[in-house]
């Protein structure tokens, strides 16, 4: 499927927010251009007077090539609602005609996501007419998968660059069909890593990107995605992210990790946490030093004051291990050698 | 080409005008051309603390608004110094009339004709700071040994990275050392853990840098004030990284001791 993705210069994707199109970084621009006239040719109904937020990545977009997008655009009743980039040019260029710009990659959805989560996807205002649903192949359960997904890449890769655009719209669309092809392969939007930053009081987001140096972000079919951040969150930072997060580097207080699976700190722990912040009461939060403003795991808060041995001159050292043990959340050392 | 620094610390009233006032009066002090630049628009204050309020005619909206021929009409040369100019902010404006592009602009033109142009950030995160950085290459975080302006200079950090503004630098304002001797106060050490940027100096609190700046002479010329020799070291180090950094720390114990250290390791060197 990423590599389906990766042929098509635009990927229309549907999230909570409305639509979203990923413009991929290395594509030729004419192709680019090329690209959106396509799909609104092909996808007249659904587009019409879409209004777009456009994910350029890294890409350094130009003023004529973002003004020649705007026109083609405007030809075609579709108005750009905001963008998004990692690119200082693209940012600034954006901003300088008027649109909201924001720092980050959402990026062309990569990775497996464990959990679908379809049911945060709204519906975007769309007629239902228009949401055709896909040839759905009866799939085994998502688990096994994979080998039927890599067979279905290929025949994906074959296809029309719109096919492959309509189609992953429809994996978040179409909330009947969990099994689908698709979806096993192509993680909702919940599933992307963000740092949001909370001084945008108007709820304007700012996401990390995996482009920035020290992101990566390792994928395994059979495991749960973990974010793997190489710098210090400072005051006003947050990240949220639908797996685990490592972060090696400090959490400053005033920054926050929201993570649905485990959240490993190599740095000094300062700031708040959550871990299985979508309930998973197996969620843990490991770190070496725990000072954090806020610790929570599933639905619970870690109590300080009942336990206040780390807030001592001289905390347990170590390696540390804060996890859900019945009702309470407990610190525990984990063993060293 | 010049240099452009903005001195910036998101809180307010940690010493941000001061600071710009006293680097940049030393940097002119060592022979450099400097401009500063008040960015504060709607409060004026650089002026007063430079003692030079009443020469302003044209101001930084007047500038990027193309009120004034071209903005060496609106700089305002210091009674002190031939080479240091300031150029103030509006008083009766707001922070949206000048625009980030228009402060990139302003800065280019200015990097030409000075080896230092230093931008006073107002506080605070919006429109304001957003325009002082905008030309910005590098930044001076001005900090207090408090928790809250430690919180504050860590989300400009955080900022200031995002902007691509890759200097940036701590200058650690108002330090009592007796305070700090009996952990009432934060350390340089602990402030650093956080924050862990590099540390360009640290300024001593002292009441003559009030009289000072009351007066409109910049403490950084007055020889008997702790703060203006803390303002020289920064200044010294600004202009040669590999200057040592002077501790404010005055008791004559401690500097007893440094004495006899520093002597035994001369001779045993």
């Amino acid at each position: 499927m990423a590599y389906a993705v990766a042929e098509s210069a635009i990927v229309l994707k549907g999230t909570r927010h409305g639509l979203l199109a990923f413009v991929r970084e290395d594509a030729d621009w004419r192709e680019v251009l090329g690209e959106f006239v396509s799909l609104t040719h092909q996808n007249s109904e659904f587009l019409h007077e879409a209004s777009l937020v456009l994910d350029f990545g890294w890409r350094e977009v130009s003023e004529e090539q973002f003004d020649s997008l705007l026109v083609v655009l405007n030809e075609h009743g579709m108005s750009c609602n905001g963008i998004l980039s990692t690119s200082l040019q693209t940012r600034t260029v954006a901003e300088s005609r008027g649109y909201r710009a924001i720092i980050g990659r959402l990026g062309l959805a990569q990775h497996h996501g464990r959990r679908l989560r379809q049911e945060q996807v709204t519906l975007p205002a769309v007629d239902p007419q228009a949401a055709i649903a896909p040839e759905v192949v009866d799939s085994p359960p998502i688990a096994e998968v994979a080998p039927v997904a890599a067979v279905q890449e290929a025949s994906v890769d074959t296809s029309a660059p719109s096919l492959v655009a309509e189609a992953s719209l429809e994996s978040t669309l179409d909330l009947d069909a969990p099994s689908s092809q698709f979806d096993s392969a192509e993680p909702s939007v919940a599933n992307l890593p963000a740092v949001f930053d909370s001084s945008e009081a108007d709820g304007q987001r700012v996401f990390s990107s995996s482009h920035e140096p020290g992101v990566h972000m390792p994928h395994f079919e059979d495991e749960e995605p973990t974010l793997y951040l190489r710098k210090t969150l400072r005051s006003g930072q947050r990240v949220v992210f639908a797996g685990n997060v490592v972060l090696l580097g400090d959490l400053n207080p005033g920054a926050q990790i929201e993570a649905d699976g485990d959240v490993i700190v190599m740095g000094q722990l300062r700031g708040s946490v959550h871990a299985g912040c979508e309930g998973d009461e197996q969620a843990s939060v490991i770190t070496s030093s725990l000072r954090a403003t806020q610790l929570r795991i599933a639905d619970r808060f870690y109590s300080a004051e009942a336990d206040n041995r780390f807030f001592k001159k001289s905390p347990p050292t170590g390696t540390l291990r804060a996890r859900l043990d019945g009702e309470n959340v407990i610190v525990e050392a984990l063993p060293g050698r | 080409m010049g240099k452009v620094i903005v001195v910036t610390s998101g809180k307010g009233g940690v010493g941000k005008t001061t600071a710009s006032a006293n680097i940049g009066a030393g940097l002119a002090s060592q022979g450099k051309s400097v401009v500063i630049i008040d960015t504060d628009i709607g409060l004026r204050n650089l002026d007063l603390v430079m003692g030079l309020e009443n020469r302003i005619v044209f101001d930084l909206v007047d500038v990027v608004e193309g009120k004034c021929r071209s903005f060496r009409q609106a700089l305002i040369k210091d009674k002190r110094f031939d080479n240091l100019f300031i150029l103030a902010s509006a008083q009766s404006r707001e922070k949206d009339s000048v625009k980030p592009e228009q402060m990139k602009k302003l800065c280019k033109e200015l990097e030409d004709a000075f080896d230092y142009i230093i931008l006073d950030c107002p506080a605070g995160i919006e429109m304001g700071f957003k325009n002082a950085i905008a030309g910005a290459s590098e930044a001076i975080v001005v900090t207090n040994p408090e928790v809250s302006a430690v919180r504050d200079a860590d989300r400009i950090v955080g900022l200031l990275e995002a902007a691509e503004i890759k200097t940036i630098r701590l200058l650690l304002n108002r330090v009592r050392s007796g305070m700090v001797a009996k952990s009432q106060m934060l350390s340089v050490d602990d402030i650093q853990d956080i924050l862990s940027i590099e540390l360009l100096g640290q300024v001593p609190e002292d009441e003559r840098i009030v009289h000072a700046s009351n007066r409109g002479e910049p403490a950084i010329l007055d020889a008997k004030s702790k703060a203006g020799m803390a303002y020289r070291n920064v200044v010294a180090r600004i202009l040669d990284p590999a200057v040592p950094m002077n501790c404010p720390d005055t008791s004559i114990w401690s500097k007893l001791r440094r004495v006899f250290t520093t002597d035994l390791g001369a001779q045993v060197g």
